[in-house]
């Protein structure tokens, strides 16, 4: 090749000599074939068992479209942030009511700027008017369901109650994290933890008004054993086991949200143990995929199957595994999209090369999108700036994403008033129209705080259809809180992205495959038979909560799924000791408005317990990875109900799972974070980190 | 591959025997589904040096890396071979773990850009045969590290395709989306290679 001649990398790529094999390294490999070989499933091109589908709940709403759904609750409605918390209605949530220890207690919290608590308000406050006396919706705190299974809990305590309410005025101010849960020890400490530097706009209150948790008078969290100084988070508590009798139904709104992973993923990545309120566990379970098939027609496919628990002894529990999986859309039949992009250009983005993983993720986007799709840009620093309308020219959109450079302040506010102003300029009426904001979730320059920028948001996600997707990056400095409810109320979605790797899935896996929402306002239901099923906890979804009687009022405005999204609600439940083993344990309800037709559609699928596994061992893959993934998260959070949760449990039978699993990136992964977290752990002071 | 392999080059499990290699492969796994160990070993005989080359080249040369992780990848892979589903063919597949395997020892690469800024990975290799070191010229040594800083999506296509010979076809199979997809991903490399090579290629 000559100077000139245009450099032939193809051809030097495949010429690339190969590095012969060391002599003894065949010898070693035929000494390695199992004694035992292995059968693979050669002819059959798909997985075999195991796949559920689904079931519960989700709902995914909002962000159908790029990269994600998200449920919406009725949480985002505006009236519903006024409401202030009341401790009186409390009983009246099902949710909140635990039983058990220390960590029974219930932690329940309203936030008017968060995207649950605002859901929880109002819809406490709709129960009480409607239907005060639905006995579905207070189980008695003093029916305790005690853990049969002593092993794990001790003794039960009175149900303690704590609430966090987060409004958008004063100073930030933290709960100490410390001080909460030392007190409510294996409760779930309730509060905001860390801060924003700069503070977003007015920043958020926190208050606790349980017997413990007082809050503490701000600041960063414990900044000398901090990873990363300002990370903001939240916690919303776990949800109690509730007796069946008391309670048979368990109605919520999906989520597809994933980014709780992945900032896991990162802090163990780093060394370091993330904080509790970094986990939420269906955000976790919903990262893997476990194997489901789209439906053959109709919109939805259910899964439902179950197995008993190797984390709960006692030979009546079960973990139940629900999954709904949207239909495929195919590529060629989608509508086109305008998505316009709300990219985050301040200083802070230059960390950790923040902006330009941002802009190789978006390089990887662009590969997907079809001509007819467009993409706009807008970017912000001290100010907002346009840098491109909605355009279908690749090439212009590479430059202008190419050129970004980070710069100045963080005026989010300005960035994202810009980018809806564009998205509702260059409206397609019959296609799709998305804001993706990519940011570190630092705000701190803008006449107004987050409030306004909800309103602004949620304001558009009704009136024009603009849907917004969030997606994190960034780890010091981060945001968690401040993104996850912006996608709430946009009707989106939240990804955290750390690696370019997360951003080929997000971007080009999930978000091409489900720009367009194929359902609006699901809501899943589960009705459990009492004669059957003793008592039962829903895992995750701890801010996904519907009043029960709600489930058939359309108007709720509830959870988008995208096309092909799959969402899994894992169970626990404790059978009746004289149940029969014939008829069905549970069945699971789906209702969404499909986005063809308009029309009200409701599934249904029953979990038959001819259906439930007979041992752990004979369980489905889908299912145990689904198991070991959410113990993994509630050990990782300390939760009540995986108190004496052991990883190095979790991680024998993740290795022994592993196998079938190691063409899967994200499993195979999994054990890796396991094997870390599960060191750090052990490094831990297992005393200190119990009473922290 | 778009070339054929030259004489003394490792020849890639496609290029082996007349069958198709698909077929080559269903019927083997065929076998050992039936218990045939012969057929395990054939298995591992045809596919490990195509295992090892990319792995070493992933490693940057370093040959006992490479080999320890060509070890890991088939332990990987006979655990994992039941939940082989033949979506993409079993040499895919097997590269898909064995860039896990890598990943997974580099373990930087959870982090944003794992490959920048690394120095040097690949330093001529003392094991090398005296013809290997004459190849790893300048020219090769900077595509060699190209490569390993390219980020994730592509260098995972680009070496599946040219170091472990995969067709885009299988490798959009493996990976999920559509060949388009992987062929965009691989012009986009090729870009920032020959940008990387530009000055050095005489």
């Amino acid at each position: 090749m000559k100077s000139n001649a245009k450099i032939d990398v193809e051809k030097m790529l495949a010429e690339t000599p190969a590095a012969a094999p060391p002599e003894d390294l065949l010898e070693k490999l035929r000494a390695e074939i199992p004694e035992e070989l292995p059968k693979p499933a050669v002819m059959v091109p798909a997985p075999s068992r195991g796949w559920m589908k689904v079931a519960a709940a989700l709902l995914l709403a909002g962000a159908a479209g790029l990269i994600g759904y998200r449920v919406t609750l009725d949480s985002e409605r505006p009236d519903a942030v006024e409401l202030p918390p009341a401790t009186d209605r409390e009983p009246l949530t099902k949710t909140r009511v635990t039983e058990g220890g220390p960590a029974g207690s219930v932690v329940r919290e309203e936030a008017p700027v968060g995207k649950e608590k605002p859901a929880v308000a109002k819809q406490t406050r709709e129960a009480a008017a409607k239907a005060p006396s639905n006995e579905t919706l207070s189980p008695p705190p003093s029916a305790p369901a005690k853990r049969v299974v002593g092993e794990r809990a001790a003794e039960p305590l009175a149900p303690v109650t704590q609430k966090v309410v987060v409004t958008g005025e004063a100073p930030l101010v933290e709960l100490d994290r410390k001080a909460a849960s030392s007190s409510v020890e294996g409760g779930v400490p309730g509060g905001v933890v860390g801060g924003i530097a700069g503070g977003t706009g007015p920043g958020f209150t926190t208050s606790a008004r349980a017997p413990i948790a007082a809050p503490s008078t701000g600041g960063t969290r414990e900044p000398n054993d901090a990873p990363y100084g300002d990370v903001f988070f939240k916690e919303y508590g776990t949800n109690p086991f509730v007796d069946t009798d008391d309670d048979r139904l368990s109605t919520f709104g999906l989520d597809v949200d994933t980014g709780s992973y992945t900032v896991a993923r990162r802090y163990l990545t780093d060394g370091n143990l993330p904080p509790r309120e970094a986990i939420r566990v269906e955000e976790f379970v919903n990262a893997f995929s476990y194997g489901d098939r789209p439906p053959a027609r109709g919109d939805f496919a259910i899964r439902a199957e179950a197995a008993p628990t190797p984390f709960m002894k006692g030979d009546l529990y079960r973990v139940v595994r629900f999954n709904v999986r949207g239909r495929v859309v195919d590529e060629k039949d989608r509508k086109p999209a305008v998505l316009t992009f709300v990219v985050d250009v301040s200083g802070s983005m230059r960390m950790e090369n923040r902006l330009e993983l941002v802009k190789r993720a978006l390089g990887l986007l662009l590969d997907e999108l079809k001509s007819s799709d467009r993409v706009g840009l807008v970017v912000y620093g001290s100010e907002a700036r346009r840098i491109l309308d909605p355009t279908a020219d690749r090439e212009a959109i590479r430059d202008a994403i190419d050129r970004l450079v980070p710069e100045g302040s963080t005026n989010a506010e300005q960035g994202l008033r810009m980018g809806y102003e564009m998205a509702a300029r260059f409206r397609s009426r019959d296609g799709i129209n998305r804001v993706v904001l990519c940011s570190d979730g630092v705000a701190n320059v803008g006449r107004t705080g987050p409030a306004s920028i909800l309103q602004l948001i949620e304001r558009e996600a009704r009136e024009n259809d603009i849907e917004l997707t969030t997606v994190g990056f960034g780890m010091g400095n981060y945001n968690d809180v401040l993104m996850e409810q912006l996608a709430n109320k946009g009707d989106g979605r939240y990804a955290y992205v750390d690696t370019l790797e997360e951003a080929r899935r997000i971007f080009v896996e999930e978000l091409t495959g489900t720009l367009q929402t194929i359902a609006a306002d699901a809501k899943i239901q589960v009705e459990f038979d009492p004669s059957v099923v003793a008592r039962w906890r829903l895992i995750g979804y701890e801010n996904r909560d519907i009043a029960d009687e709600r489930f058939r009022d359309d108007s709720v405005d509830a959870g988008e799924i995208g096309a092909g999204h799959s969402v899994t609600a894992l169970y626990e439940i404790k059978l009746k000791e004289d149940a029969s083993r014939r008829g069905t344990a549970a069945t699971v309800r789906l209702r969404y408005r499909s986005k063809e037709t308009g029309k009200v559609v409701e599934l249904e699928h029953d979990l038959r317990l001819s259906d439930v596994a007979s041992s752990w061992e004979s369980a489905p893959r889908g299912l145990k990875l689904a198991t070991l993934v959410a113990e993994f998260a509630e050990v990782l959070k300390g939760n009540y109900w995986a108190k004496d949760g052991d990883l190095a449990e979790v991680l024998r039978r993740a290795r022994r799972l592993s196998p079938e699993l190691a063409s899967d990136e994200r499993s195979a992964e999994m054990v890796t974070l396991v094997e870390r977290a599960e060191r750090l752990k052990r490094s831990v002071d297992p005393k200190s980190r119990e009473e922290e | 591959m778009s070339t054929m392999p030259a004489a003394g080059e490792v020849v890639p499990v496609s290029y082996r025997e007349g069958m198709p290699a698909q077929e080559q492969e269903r019927a083997i796994l065929e076998r050992i589904r039936a218990g045939d160990r012969a057929a395990a070993e054939t298995l591992v005989e045809r596919t490990y040096a195509t295992v090892f080359a990319s792995l070493a080249r992933l490693c940057g040369g370093d040959r006992d890396l490479a080999a320890d992780l060509t070890q890991e990848t088939y332990r990987k892979a006979w655990q994992a071979l039941p939940g082989f589903d033949g979506r993409a063919r079993f040499s895919t597949w097997l590269y898909r773990i064995a860039y896990n395997a890598f990943l997974n020892h580099a373990r930087r690469p959870l982090r944003a850009v794992p490959f920048e800024g690394r120095d040097g990975p690949l330093s001529a290799d003392p094991g090398q045969s005296a013809e290997e070191a004459l190849e790893s010229s300048e020219v090769s040594l900077r595509l060699g590290r190209a490569v390993l800083a390219l980020p994730d999506d592509l260098r995972f296509s680009v070496t599946a395709r040219f170091w472990a010979g995969q067709s885009v076809a299988d490798i959009a199979r493996q990976e999920g989306v559509s060949t388009v997809a992987i062929r965009k991903r691989l012009r986009r490399a090729f870009t920032t290679l020959e940008a990387a090579l530009e000055g050095v290629v005489p």
